[in-house]
């Protein structure tokens, strides 16, 4: 009997260290015990007793939330850093949206997960693992607002091919480009201006691309119109409007997701855009309202020059020559005078004057990704140093993880109180 | 007002469906409670609320005429079988749904305010504050007396993170139910897990087997649990506590459930709903399936305090089965333009269908000599007015259902412009048996409900 007990007890405990992700105190498992125990008096039977003790475990705050200890004691100038266990948490949510494996945990056991070189190390091995796919899930789904696709559903007079499995392949093309950069070593640019991608039959269809057959994804070699995840139709459905473009949604995207650069919110009281009834003309020409006015010229000037430069793609990121019966006009000027013929000059453009705040704005989100807080004033610093280290090698993917994972604000935590 | 609790506790459990359901207040309930008692008794009165986004045409709206025989104008026609449960009310207003002085983001604003009566704070990171809801101001003080103190209901999905309208966070969108001011009550938009959740305390053998046994497992889990969360808070700053005081708020609802005798005892009723599947694909039947959760929840009396959201605050869905094929919130900037009104009008009566469809449903579920309908107050309506201007005096609201006799239907009433919307909730307040000093930026009470 003792001897079942002991080993219900040790299960148990076992058990709870996994789920709160540390070894459990002394307290803490007496307590446990004790529970089983009443629940024993209770007359349950062993199944039940075990019940209700993983019950207790998976209820309880320790598992729910990654816990922190924000105990005085702990801090020096309201500072501190974190230790093995939490350090294993923190990788283990970031790269895999799950608790640490073995691997991990045996590391923080041994104290072998403080250091940046040990955290830096994991990075390798822990991108390397299938697991891996949940930063690409979680992290782009957000970031680029993948996940919002579910929710279009672009007019079906106007889109009749659009379908659910092309729904579906928009959004692992996005996913699979990440990927491709994030496994093999590759530049984060390559996400502005890559001049390859994956596609499978159906979005082959819809990009006119030949000779692409079956559900499977492959990577091809694009020619000269697309380039880059502006050009992904994933991406160009989701800045768009049901029934048409919306090339100011389009800019907009480009400046919050991709610049970190957002305009402001428009001022109070604007009037309506042709409120006398609708201006004439095309969409550009009724757009130009926007540029009249120096109150909206301001923030417009910009947005709508990078969403008309992608005005050769349709509310589905279909090709077009023409809306209706005007021909399109792609070209423009970016503030600053660099003027542009098409798409592909424009992300071009992008990618050879704007590397910069491209990877300050991917930094930005995904140090927020990683810590699962807004950044603040102090965190700036932080950012300039990772894009520092992005410039120093080749905007490298991988570089820009460990240089998260060995930042001072994911290995350290700030008192909250 | 009800003295009948004691009485109405008794609780089902359903063979067949294997869940138990509790007991609807049924007739015989009715009349052995007037031969065992002098006092005439009544049943509970039950209060919900309907959200819809981006306004309305106001032109097809308002009645013309005021007081009773007022015709029921375009959106409100699918509305006929019930016209005489309609208390139309014009002229209220949210002043704290305008900017004052925070700028843009009026539709964010029109869903925190809409029940809150509170300016939100301008943010979209974790500092999100508004105020506690007058369906969460009723359910902190008379939810005991059910065993869920509320129901929030929903269609789309909502978010509590990122940024929705122009700096507002997601969560302001997306809730109308805040039980503090800093924490809104998350919708629950999966018929399927509102009948689980209302209906699911096992089969009938696994709770007559052992109740007991199962309770005190139960509370030593709860112990536990409680305990850890305790130790925790000296260890824990400011932001994070408040994190834990949700928890801790949630292990208080479930401990009241299975510790009180409002929890389920088993009884064979039968009742005539099939458990849903899950999420419909179709938007129509989503929303009925919804208000069908509210109405089995009023009707066996797990609740007597609901909201419901039909869409999401600045909500771009389409409505392509009704022939608008444009997103909602796109057109309801219709600059005047006769065919976007045309279409804006289309969705709103769309809406008030599905509304009528609820109201029609309580109608026919008879409670002693009234029905569910008279006996419950439904307040309907949208947090701004014109989705073009974006202004918040004027409000479109119908609140329908007698509310246990004590409002008189079938008329328009029209209010001073910028009498608070909050004035109305005082009213619904007090005739729920609560008492507050105000709920958010009320007044005082509104007169004019009976004549």
């Amino acid at each position: 009997m003792e001897e079942v007990v002991e080993v219900a007890r040790a299960n148990a405990s076992d058990f709870a260290s996994r789920a709160f992700r540390r070894p459990l105190t002394t307290e803490e498992s007496d307590r446990l015990f004790s529970l089983m125990r009443s629940a024993w008096e209770a007359d349950a039977s062993p199944n039940e007793i075990m019940q209700t003790t993983i019950a207790a475990v998976l209820a309880s705050p320790h598992f729910i939330y990654r816990i922190e200890e924000d105990d005085d004691a702990l801090f020096e100038d309201g500072i501190r850093a974190l230790n093995d266990f939490e350090l294993a948490s923190r990788l283990s949510y970031f790269l895999w949206s799950s608790t640490p494996d073995k691997v991990l945990r045996d590391a923080a056991q041994t104290k072998q997960l403080h250091t940046p070189e040990q955290l830096a190390a994991q990075v390798d091995r822990m991108l390397a693992d299938p697991k891996a796919e949940a930063l690409v899930k979680n992290f782009v789904g957000q970031w680029l607002q993948l996940r919002d696709l579910e929710r279009l559903s672009p007019d079906p007079k106007l889109f009749s091919t659009f379908d659910e499995p092309l729904r579906q392949s928009m959004r692992r093309e996005t996913e699979l480009l990440f990927k491709h950069i994030m496994a093999e070593y590759r530049s984060v640019l390559d996400l502005l201006n890559a001049d390859y991608t994956f596609i499978n039959e159906r979005l082959a269809q819809h990009y006119g691309v030949e000779n692409i057959a079956g559900d499977e994804f492959q990577r091809v070699e694009l020619g000269g119109k697309r380039r880059g995840v502006l050009m992904h139709a994933s991406i160009l459905l989701l800045t768009s409007n049901p029934t048409r473009t919306s090339p100011v949604k389009r800019g907009k995207w480009v400046l919050d997701n991709l610049l970190a650069e957002p305009p402001p919110p428009p001022p109070p009281n604007v009037p309506e855009l042709g409120e006398a009834g609708e201006t004439l003309g095309t969409l550009r020409q009724r757009m130009e309202q926007h540029r009249a006015d120096p109150n909206c010229a301001v923030c417009h000037t910009k947005m709508d020059a990078l969403g008309f430069g992608l005005e050769n793609f349709d509310a589905i990121g279909m090709w077009r020559d023409a809306d209706g019966r005007e021909t399109i006009d792609p070209s423009g000027e970016l503030p600053g005078g660099r003027t542009f013929a098409s798409p592909a000059d424009l992300v071009q453009i992008l990618a050879e004057n704007k590397k910069e705040e491209f990877a300050r704005c991917m930094t930005t989100k995904m140090l927020t990704y990683a810590l699962g807080r807004g950044l603040g004033v102090s965190d700036r610093c932080t950012v300039s140093s990772i894009v520092d280290n992005l410039s120093n090698d080749e905007f490298r993917f991988v570089t820009l993880v460990k240089s998260i994972v060995t930042s001072p604000p994911f290995m350290f935590q700030e008192s909250g109180r | 007002m009800s003295n009948l609790n004691s009485k109405l506790s008794r609780r089902t459990v359903l063979r067949g469906l294997g869940v138990s359901l509790a007991l609807p207040w049924l007739e015989a309930t009715s009349s052995l409670a007037r031969a065992s008692t002098a006092a005439v008794s009544a049943a509970p009165s039950r209060m919900a609320f309907i959200f819809v986004p981006n306004g309305v045409v106001l032109d097809n709206w308002t009645p013309k005429t005021d007081g009773y025989g007022f015709k029921l104008p375009y959106i409100m026609e699918p509305l006929a079988p019930v016209h005489d449960d309609l208390l139309v009310i014009s002229g209220l207003t949210h002043d704290k749904g305008r900017d004052n002085g925070d700028g843009p983001g009026d539709h964010a604003r029109s869903a925190s305010v809409f029940l809150t009566g509170a300016q939100p704070r301008k943010t979209d990171g974790e500092n999100i504050r508004s105020g506690v809801s007058v369906d969460q101001v009723a359910a902190q003080k008379i939810g005991q007396r059910t065993r869920f103190s509320s129901l929030e209901l929903g269609v789309d999905p909502g978010r509590n993170a990122g940024n929705c309208d122009s700096g507002y966070s997601c969560a302001y969108s997306s809730n109308i139910s805040w039980s503090s001011e800093s924490t809104p009550v998350g919708k629950e938009v999966n018929p399927r897990l509102v009948f689980e959740r209302l209906f699911a305390a096992g089969t009938p053998s696994e709770v007559d087997k052992s109740v007991q046994q199962r309770q005190a497992l139960q509370k030593s889990v709860l112990d536990f649990i409680a305990d850890d969360a305790k130790r925790l808070q000296t260890k824990l700053g400011r932001n994070d506590n408040r994190k834990l005081d949700e928890y801790l708020t949630g292990i208080r609802e479930i401990e009241r459930r299975v510790g009180s005798d409002v929890a389920a005892k088993p009884l064979d009723v039968d009742v005539d709903y099939a458990i849903p599947d899950g999420i419909p694909g179709d938007y129509q039947d989503h929303m009925r399936m919804m208000c069908d959760m509210m109405v089995l929840a009023f009707q066996t009396d797990s609740t007597r305090i609901a909201t419901m959201m039909f869409a999401n605050a600045g909500d771009n869905k389409n409505y392509r089965k009704i022939g608008v094929p444009d997103g909602h919130h796109d057109i309801s900037h219709h600059g005047g333009n006769p065919e976007k009104l045309k279409k804006i009008t289309e969705i709103n009566r769309f809406h008030v269908q599905q509304l009528s469809y609820l109201l029609q449903k309580m109608k026919s579920i008879k409670e002693g000599d009234r029905t569910l309908l008279d006996n419950s107050m439904i307040c309907y309506g949208s947090g701004i007015s014109d989705g073009n201007r974006h202004n918040n005096e004027n409000l479109p609201v119908i609140l329908a259902g007698g509310g246990n006799g004590t409002i008189e239907t079938g008329r328009h009433i029209r209010f001073d412009t910028e009498t608070p919307m909050c004035n109305l909730f005082m009213s619904m307040l007090e005739r729920m048996d609560v008492d507050v000093p105000f709920v958010g930026d009320s007044t005082g009470y509104l007169s004019g409900l009976t004549v």
